[in-house]
């Protein structure tokens, strides 16, 4: 089965990831710009990095025939530091007009302060101008509720089309009001700190597959990309059918990021034939 | 040894999330309770982890909680 995988960071990954991905039939990766594990002090350090996962990234995927995509962003973690942030918004469009750079991602807030909220809005605002796709991050653990509250006020506050954005690590307590208002929703499958397989296809099961995505994330921390591998394999086992999990796995990334005619790969439907 | 602090600090998130697995687990039979209209013809294993939960909330049985809780579980 064919998957898309539409939140990984590739760079803080082997090539086995890839090659094992590849194997078990991922064929596009959508790589946000993410936090280093330290905050970085200089808007060329950002910028060296949209060059890495916009220009040597998609070329690193290829060897194992995987599609590359792109977001770039100032990580929430590191929106405090506002001359840095407009230094490096500043810097954005060039990436926009990349053949691989589908939007401005993954903004969103951390601790939800008020520095945190202004960048978010800075960054969609400037999304919206040059007709970008957003992927927005909810904070961690005890913050997840209320980060997300500060989001959907955020985003009520500036003129967005909800169609091109997508609000990620939806949980079970944060789900209902992104989709209720009009948002795309991501479920990111870790191992322990954020959704499991088993949950993400309860909600999948309960709000239905419509505007919802589905990632690992896999970043430098604990994660592991085949957790959406374990999902497909979840959603298959309770007896969903193959183009219901094609469906959720490779159309519903196609129907979002296909948004921006970048990313051309087309939903698929399976099509018996006869002996 | 661990100190009573680092026991809690280093496996919270851990137990954190198996207790969402488990609350999951239990909105998921709901759930199909609720599809199908009735409940499961055989509830004794699902009656096990209830009596399980009622017993980790009390103080800790002298042979400790994880021998009790399987000699609570070999009666499936």
């Amino acid at each position: 089965m064919q998957i898309i995988q539409p939140h990984y960071h590739a760079i803080a990954r082997t090539a086995q990831d890839y090659e094992r991905m590849a194997m078990s039939g991922v064929v596009a990766v959508a790589e946000p710009a993410f936090w280093a594990g330290f905050d970085r002090r200089y808007p060329e350090t950002f910028i060296d990095y949209f060059r890495q996962i916009s220009e040597f990234e998609p070329t690193r995927a290829a060897e194992y025939g995987i599609r590359h995509f792109c977001w770039v962003a100032v990580n929430p973690k590191e929106a405090e530091n506002v001359a840095l942030t407009r230094e490096v918004l500043a810097a954005m469009p060039e990436f926009f007009a990349k053949p691989t750079c589908l939007g401005v991602g993954e903004t969103g807030l951390h601790k939800s302060t008020p520095n945190e909220c202004e960048a978010l809005a800075a960054h969609v605002e400037l999304a919206m101008k040059h007709q970008q796709l957003v992927l927005i991050h909810t904070p961690h653990l005890s913050d997840k509720a209320h980060g997300t509250r500060r989001v959907l006020e955020v985003l009520a506050g500036l003129d967005v089309d909800p169609q091109r954005i997508w609000i990620d690590h939806v949980e079970e307590q944060t789900i209902e009001p992104c989709l209720d208002a009009g948002y795309w929703v991501g479920f990111t499958l870790y191992p322990v700190t954020k959704c499991s397989p088993r949950r993400a296809v309860d909600m999948l099961e309960k709000y239905g597959r419509e505007r919802i995505l589905v990632n690992s994330s896999a970043d430098w921390g604990p994660s592991d990309p085949f957790t959406l591998q374990e999902c497909v394999l979840e959603f298959r086992r309770r007896g969903h059918s193959l183009q219901e999990a094609i469906e959720v796995f490779h159309n519903n990334p196609c129907r979002f990021l296909g948004q921006n005619p970048k990313f051309d790969i087309e939903p698929l439907r399976l099509e018996s034939v006869s002996r | 040894m661990l100190t009573p602090q680092q026991v809690i600090d280093r496996y919270y998130l851990e137990h954190r999330c198996m207790l969402l697995e488990i609350g999951a687990f239990l909105d998921r039979y709901n759930a199909a309770t609720e599809a199908a209209g009735h409940h499961a013809d055989n509830t004794h294993k699902l009656d096990l982890l209830r009596e399980a939960f009622q017993q980790l909330q009390g103080p800790a049985p002298s042979e400790g909680h994880a021998a009790s809780l399987l000699q609570l579980f070999a009666k499936v």
